[in-house]
């Protein structure tokens, strides 16, 4: 009996024990630290271990970078390709490697856990997360500083206001072709029907026309025609976005007397349009193109049935390399022949020449002031970013080291030919390159199109017209740009096909304005009298 | 007896059934013997012939490609290893907890229950509970894929109830006997419980298996990565490439789909041969005679 109670009372305090226990485990330990807050600075940063500038300048940079990583294989921070970059920048490199497909999660977690590397890559500029953090001084506005820098200070000012916020730069922006849009047309069939390369809207009306008439394939079948046009989408160039600005159309926004007006409201604007449906009723372009997929864009041409598109420049390599391909399997390849050729674009009625831009970055490397607290700190940091875009640098870091990772031929390079030994030493480097004030790399060995492509998007750099509100975070768009992109999309295609005459677009521009796009141009104008006073 | 007499719409029914019975097989095994084909097959054959069930060609280049370096392998391994360990901790803990739960005589059980009830209802959300990690000093081992969610809610909840169904006779039976109070668990109320332990011991590993979200949140060294970090790396990749071109400095070419297919076969046959092992214990009842009624 009472050896019952014994094991009754024991039964009972192990069970209370265990559930104890568990508790424990499942609430995580809450045992922690209360006073320990989650901006603990200690903790913020491993710290740079300099307690004064003046040994800064001798002992290595400590660096932790992060970065979106491509491939399940990464370069290591022992890898020949960062101990080299690290002799040279006199820096301690670590790499976050963080996967593509996830960078978005892993960086608002890391932004909000307030324990940041040194260098972060921010992919969307605009996301609201980076946004408030900016704002919030969580970053480094490194603008004014770029002046004192070889490299940084040639950054492009177009590029500077298209990653700013609300006119501040917080990051170096990772530069990209800035005048990638033009025109790829068959050069065979344009000396088949024996005309020059289109300088005019006309002659590149004339060229359409003939692509459609006169044979241009010459298998004696009226089975050609003009122009392949994909369905807008408002966000993407899909031609009519380079076309109009031939007509004088601005980009999106004009300014007209200091104030932004949408891009609609301009007559050039409908002008370009009248031009689209004269190319629809005489059939110059295909019929389906409201529906037309943009993955089977280049399909028409590589099969001989259309002739031109207006899309990025590059394209043009990329329906040459698959006429080739084709023309291959039948044994009648010239493989020095080129079919395609690309220009920046054509003359509107009053002969100057304008060309549709990109952003011209992708996403910005951002530096955090948790992380790198003072000035000077924040100025060895630059020179380093600044460093990586000295030529041989950008070679170092796009293709490795010479006679390890290419070889090199003439002024060319050669890749070596083992993909996992590029992949976990090379590839991924690349990463933290701004290619400010450009592309000065090596290349690889390039074919005649590929050289006349980057030459043609060099040049359109000259004729690009910006987007005066590129830069701004709207919330009226955030809301309803969605609808108010379907309200114009539609008008203009139905106009096109002939389901609404001109009367009919300006009451589609009505809906528009009062659906949202008073609410829109006030707010654009808001935010573009405060960095335009 | 024999057979007995079915009537004619009976067998009608019975073929129709083992028709869609049939049918739904296929659906969830030819996918996967596609990939597998697919995997052996050489990258030309892929492109040419959209789907097959039988390559023309026979390859092992995916699977060198994959083993050429040892990052694939590596993940493999930790994959195995938090998978493991990950399991072994989740039944520790949760048989520990449920048994005492399963107790009437404990005190202050409806409070914990409802404590484990509130925690399934409430969460703290991804960054607070990235933030108690940090704190943990967890970021960057493998114990962050393991120790939170040492014990799922609702694991606990079923396997306490378990443990209440089994008939109180057995365990003053043992008492009898001269059993104690961790004996009897582990003499009894276990061999007794095989079929939940086997169910639980499957959806824990399955589950640490598949899990590649915390990985990413919480493991910044790539050398730790799981398989499944990897797996979505190769795959999602070759989604990626939208709006680049060979123009940009920095485009990466997406892998070939072979490597694709043969990343998916590595990644899943490892978990697929867990199940026979288990298999046994789902079919065998819950109380075998051990009560002379």
């Amino acid at each position: 009996m009472n050896r019952h109670t014994g094991m009754g009372s024991m039964k009972r305090w192990l069970s209370l024990w265990l559930i104890v226990a568990m508790l424990v485990v499942i609430a995580g330990c809450g045992g922690g630290n209360a006073n320990e807050s989650a901006a603990d600075p200690a903790s913020a940063s491993k710290g740079n271990g300099n307690e004064g500038g003046e040994q800064a300048e001798q002992s290595p940079l400590d660096l932790t970078i992060m970065l979106p990583i491509f491939k399940t294989n990464y370069p290591k921070d022992n890898g020949p390709v960062v101990e080299e970059i690290k002799k040279r920048t006199n820096s301690n490199i670590h790499f976050e490697w963080v996967p593509n497909a996830s960078y978005a999660d892993k960086f608002n977690i890391t932004l909000a856990s307030g324990k940041l590397p040194h260098i972060i890559y921010v992919g969307d500029v605009k996301a609201p997360s980076f946004v408030s953090a900016a704002k919030s001084g969580a970053f480094w506005e490194v603008g004014p500083y770029l002046q004192h820098f070889p490299n940084l200070s040639g950054a492009n000012p177009v590029i500077m206001e298209n990653s700013a916020i609300e006119g501040k730069n917080y990051g170096i922006y990772r530069g990209r072709v800035l005048g990638r849009n033009g025109v790829a047309f068959r050069k065979d069939w344009l000396d088949n029907v024996g005309l020059e390369t289109p300088q005019t809207v006309d002659d590149f009306y004339h060229m359409l026309k003939a692509f459609k008439e006169q044979d241009p394939d010459q298998n004696g079948q009226n089975d050609t025609y003009g122009m392949v046009l994909v369905k807008w989408t408002g966000q993407w160039a899909s031609g009519f976005d380079t076309i109009k600005l031939w007509f004088g159309a601005p980009n999106k926004w004009g300014v007209i007397d200091g104030k932004l007006v949408p891009e609609h409201e301009y007559p050039e604007y409908v002008e370009a349009l009248k031009f689209m449906k004269k190319l629809y009723d005489e059939k110059l372009i295909n019929s389906d193109f409201a529906v037309m997929d943009s993955a089977k864009w280049v399909d028409p041409i590589v099969n001989n049935k259309a002739g031109v598109i207006v899309d990025v420049v590059d394209v043009g390599a990329r329906i040459d390399d698959k006429i080739h391909a084709a023309l291959a399997k039948e044994g009648k390849d010239e493989p020095d022949h080129h079919y395609i050729d690309v220009i920046g674009g054509v003359t509107g009625p009053d002969g100057k020449l304008r060309t549709l831009p990109t952003s011209g970055f992708s996403g910005i490397l951002a530096i955090p002031k948790s992380s790198v607290k003072t000035e000077e700190e924040l100025m060895r940091v630059l020179g380093f970013l600044d460093q990586l875009n000295d030529p041989d640098m950008q070679t170092m870091l796009g293709f490795g080291l010479e006679g390890v990772h290419y070889n090199a031929v003439g002024e060319f390079i050669e890749p070596i030919k083992d993909t996992v030994k590029l992949e976990s030493e090379v590839e991924g480097l690349n990463q933290m390159l701004g290619f400010i004030p450009e592309d000065r790399s090596k290349k690889v060995k390039q074919t005649p199109l590929r050289v006349k492509q980057a030459e043609v998007q060099k040049a359109n750099e000259e004729f690009i017209v910006t987007n005066p509100a590129e830069a701004f975070i709207s919330t009226v768009y955030s809301q309803k740009g969605q609808q108010l992109d379907n309200i114009i999309n539609d008008a203009r295609i139905k106009f096109i096909v002939g389901q609404i005459d001109e009367a009919g677009l300006k009451s589609a521009f009505e809906v528009w304005k009062k659906t949202g796009g008073d609410d829109l141009v006030a707010e654009m104008n808001d935010l573009y009298s405060q960095v335009n006073p | 007896m024999g057979k007995q007499y079915r009537s004619t719409s009976e067998k009608i029914f019975d073929v129709f059934n083992y028709v869609f019975l049939a049918l739904f097989g296929l659906m969830a095994v030819l996918p996967f013997i596609f990939v597998i084909s697919g995997s052996f097959a050489t990258d030309a054959e892929i492109t040419k012939r959209a789907v097959f069930l039988i390559p023309k060609t026979f390859s092992l280049d995916a699977y060198k490609f994959i083993f050429s370096t040892d990052t694939i392998m590596r993940s493999i391994g930790v994959s195995i290893y938090v998978t493991v360990i990950g399991t072994i901790v989740n039944l520790f803990f949760t048989v520990t907890m449920a048994y005492p739960m399963a107790r009437r005589n404990l005190m202050g059980r409806n409070m914990i229950l409802n404590l484990v009830i509130f925690t399934m209802l409430f969460g703290g959300g991804m960054i607070p509970t990235y933030l108690v990690i940090r704190e943990l000093h967890l970021l960057d081992t493998l114990n962050s894929l393991i120790l939170p969610g040492a014990i799922s809610a609702f694991n606990l909840i079923i396997v306490k109830n378990f443990f209440q169904e089994l008939p109180p006779g057995l365990e003053e039976a043992a008492k009898i006997d001269g059993c104690n109070e961790l004996s009897l668990l582990w003499k009894i109320v276990l061999p007794l419980s095989k079929p939940v332990l086997a169910t639980f011991t499957l959806f824990y590993a399955v589950g640490h298996w598949n899990n590649f979200f915390s990985a990413l949140l919480y493991i910044n060294d790539p050398s730790k990565w799981p398989l499944q970090v990897m797996l979505r790396q190769i795959v999602m990749l070759s989604q990626s490439a939208g709006d680049m071109s060979s123009m940009d400095p920095t485009f990466v070419q997406p892998p070939e789909q072979s490597i694709k297919m043969a990343v998916i076969v590595v990644g899943t046959i490892p978990i697929l041969c867990v199940y026979p092992f288990l298999q046994k214990h789902f079919a065998k009842g819950v109380l075998l005679g051990s009560i002379k009624g």
